[in-house]
């Protein structure tokens, strides 16, 4: 299975892969969320947004679908978008992220991988682009490192039937003022049109997306690429110092002034002092949630890549040792008994 | 872990959701539609039958039961539970009236959509089946019982306007956190919150089902297999050049070099056929470890500070080697998951090879119980030799 043919594993369509994955492609200050709302108040929470990526389900002959198709021709049109084909289906969750990271390079810091990928491949039309991305080994080692033990299982290589659960990854993004749709089957780019704020436009195209399927079909999945929370929430926190102290300063001078204006001002200062104060502690919460956060991600990779097969062994020594073994494995046997044969109640 | 002594829970009997009971020796029951989880996503479709919900004991064994109530006495599902080892929850995900029945020994969940007519009545009944399934409930979790105010408060917004009636519902899917063809309307408000720890659960399981979803086989020969550990996300229709016949299969071979790297290397490329996991109901049917090494089943290993410390180096180098750790470790969906794979790999001998890796004979690796018998009898003779020979591992 080596990566020299060319494999791309599967990797989760997980908000901590996905933004580990963004990490170790040397992209600076970027991380991705899941989304759980559509509505524009709910992004620009979030803010700065670069783009979006929603999975849905794909249906064989559903597409295209009819927004106006931009041309097929040159990757590199006029719009200023950066289109790429998709050419292997493994690395599509990687090829959406980049679709999003790529037409950004004027907000993002890409680093050296992904901004010598850019380059070089700018002048490539959208299919030697698709296809410049699965020979990257830099990007498909970083893609693969999220090999999971058990992951290449799912690489069944046969085409999709009807029958399939077939999903796929769309990227949404803002270039020079319209908002794209990135769809890697597609011949082009999708332009949804001029937009002063993609982000109250994009969830009525997504909407419409969900729409066209929701007859046979819900299951969708939205995740935003947006800026390093903690690094804005500590910038936001050091203005609010700067503001706090320019207060504080105040309110002693005021207090050294013994006119009732002055003290009547100083009151008004020490209420926006406390307001600042209870803000400031709500960032610093903020902070915390996202440190945690992040440790779950650590967490949670690191087990993703683990081989648990001593750790097995040693459990079971354990519980021999504490003869309870002979019991669970009765618990066991009960359980495969009683177990329905159902899918659904396994998880 | 529950353990029998708290099976003596006081029972309410007959405190049915609607008040008459339709089973006989039911000590309670509710109307509710099952659901169904949708391959390995986390959503769940509904089944549009009309059914009840009851718990009674039998052969002094409480059994949790679901039947269709067109069906007469047919009962689909029938499960013998340990009192205080489920507990049933509102979804809080789903705007409707959802509810999991939730295994604290085990990743299983139920889900149902209450058909009650009175959707007041939702939380007192929830608490009606908890007493009588033995969940200690306020004791134990007080976050979920936040979850569960929260979830009650959500209700009465919303009212039950976005219940799922079994005839809309049957025809789609629903998630589990939105009911998007009946939230047509309302979107762009796609999904609910998702600041419950129930919420990270599920996203945290999501596409990490040891197996679930099915795939018709294709070319002679092939298995019909189950996918494991795959990814909806990237699950995408592989173009026919892509197709290898013969797939993965090569790298099953007994050759496999590389110890217990090997083995990893190996489970990386077993694949689960359909059913598995769903031994039939028979003596002898495969038992798979996921039900051995239940979190409270390890309880007395984890709780022994000379067992953890011998079972840190066999974590990953990058987490922390705690207690609080382990007990995540062996919750976590990649155990499960891992544990899923090992079994089947050992149900189907394919393990034979490699488990002398681990100092056992070759046969150790013909099955499930033969691995967990045979590391029992190396600890014996380990015991057994003990004094003149300190040479195991500890």
């Amino acid at each position: 299975m080596g990566s020299e043919n060319g494999n791309w594993c599967l990797i989760e369509s997980d908000p901590g892969v996905f933004t580990e994955l963004i990490q170790n492609m040397g992209v600076k200050d970027v991380q991705v969320e899941e989304l759980y709302s559509l509505d524009a108040e709910s992004l620009r929470a979030m803010a700065p947004v670069y783009g979006l990526i929603f999975l849905f389900k794909w249906q064989p002959g559903a597409e295209p679908h009819s927004a106006s198709s931009a041309s097929s021709g040159s990757g590199s049109d006029s719009s200023g978008v950066y289109f790429a084909r998709q050419i292997i289906q493994n690395a599509c969750a990687t090829q959406a992220i980049l679709a999003v990271l790529l037409n950004q390079a004027g907000s993002i810091e890409l680093g050296e991988t992904l901004g010598g990928f850019r380059e070089f491949s700018m002048d490539l039309p959208p299919d030697m682009r698709g296809l410049a991305m699965t020979n990257s080994d830099r990007i498909r080692d970083v893609h693969n490192s999220f090999v999971r033990p058990e992951s290449f299982i799912s690489e069944e290589r046969r085409a999709a039937t009807k029958d399939d659960d077939v999903f796929h990854f769309v990227s949404y993004v803002p270039v020079a003022g319209r908002l794209y749709e990135l769809d890697g089957l597609q011949d082009g780019p999708i332009d949804h049109g001029a937009t002063d704020d993609w982000l109250e436009a994009v969830g009525g195209v997504i909407q419409k997306r969900m729409a066209e399927y929701s007859q046979s079909e819900i299951r969708f999945n939205l995740m935003a690429v947006i800026g390093d929370r903690r690094k804005i929430l500590s910038d936001r926190i050091s203005a609010m110092d700067a503001d706090i102290s320019r207060l504080m300063e105040r309110l002693q001078a005021l207090r050294l002034d013994s006119r009732a204006e002055s003290l009547e001002e100083a009151t008004r200062v020490e209420t926006q002092l406390g307001q600042l104060s209870t803000e400031r502690a709500g960032l610093e919460h903020m902070v915390e949630q996202e440190n945690d956060k992040f440790a779950r991600y650590r967490f949670d990779n690191a087990l993703r890549k683990h081989n648990f097969i001593p750790l097995v062994y040693r459990l079971v020594r354990g519980m021999a040792e504490k003869g309870a073994l002979q019991a669970a494995i009765q618990q066991a046997e009960e359980a495969a008994k009683t177990r329905p044969r159902r899918e659904a109640v396994l998880d | 872990m529950a353990t029998p002594l708290f099976s003596q829970q006081p029972r309410r009997g007959g405190a049915g959701g609607h008040g008459r009971r339709t089973v006989p020796g039911s000590l309670v029951e509710f109307r509710a539609g099952r659901l169904f989880r949708d391959g390995q996503t986390n959503w769940v479709r509904p089944d549009p039958r009309q059914g009840l919900c009851y718990a009674k004991e039998d052969d002094d064994l409480l059994r949790f039961c679901w039947k269709d109530r067109q069906a007469g006495s047919h009962v689909e599902e029938e499960l013998i539970v340990l009192p205080g080892d489920v507990y049933l929850e509102k979804v809080r995900q789903s705007s409707g009236r959802v509810y999991v029945l939730r295994f604290r020994s085990s990743s299983q969940r139920l889900f149902f959509w209450m058909q009650e007519p009175d959707a007041d009545g939702d939380r007192a009944l929830v608490r009606r089946v908890n007493a009588v399934l033995g969940d200690g409930g306020d004791d134990e979790d007080d976050d979920d019982d936040e979850d569960d105010d929260d979830g009650d408060m959500g209700d009465d917004v919303d009212g039950e306007a976005r219940g799922v009636g079994p005839g809309r519902a049957s025809a789609s899917t629903m998630s589990l956190y939105h009911d998007a063809e009946e939230g047509g309307e309302d979107l762009p408000l796609l999904l609910g919150r998702r600041d419950s720890r129930e919420g990270e659960v599920l996203s945290r399981h999501r596409e990490q089902s040891a197996l679930a979803q099915e795939h018709p086989a294709i070319g002679e020969g092939a298995l019909r297999s189950a996918q494991v550990g795959g990814v909806p996300g990237t699950n995408l229709m592989r173009r026919p050049s892509q197709q290898r016949p013969g797939g993965d299969v090569q790298a099953l071979g007994p050759a496999q070099p590389g110890g217990l790297g090997g083995l990893r290397q190996l489970l990386s490329s077993i694949r689960l056929p359909e059913g598995y996991g769903h031994p039939p109901a028979a003596d002898g049917a495969p038992i798979n470890l996921t039900d051995v090494l239940t979190p409270g089943n390890l309880r007395a290993v984890l709780d022994d500070p000379r067992m953890r410390a011998s079972l840190f180096p066999a974590l990953p180098d990058d987490i922390p080697h705690t207690q609080a750790s382990l007990d995540e470790l062996v919750r976590s969906p990649q155990f499960v998951q891992s544990l899923n794979s090992l079994s089947y790999v050992l149900e189907t001998g394919q393990m034979a090879p490699l488990v002398t890796q681990l100092g056992l004979d070759p046969e150790a690796g013909t099955s499930v119980r033969a691995f967990l018998r045979a590391i029992e009898r190396q600890l014996e003779q380990e015991k057994a030799g003990g004094d003149d020979d300190d040479t195991h591992m500890e």
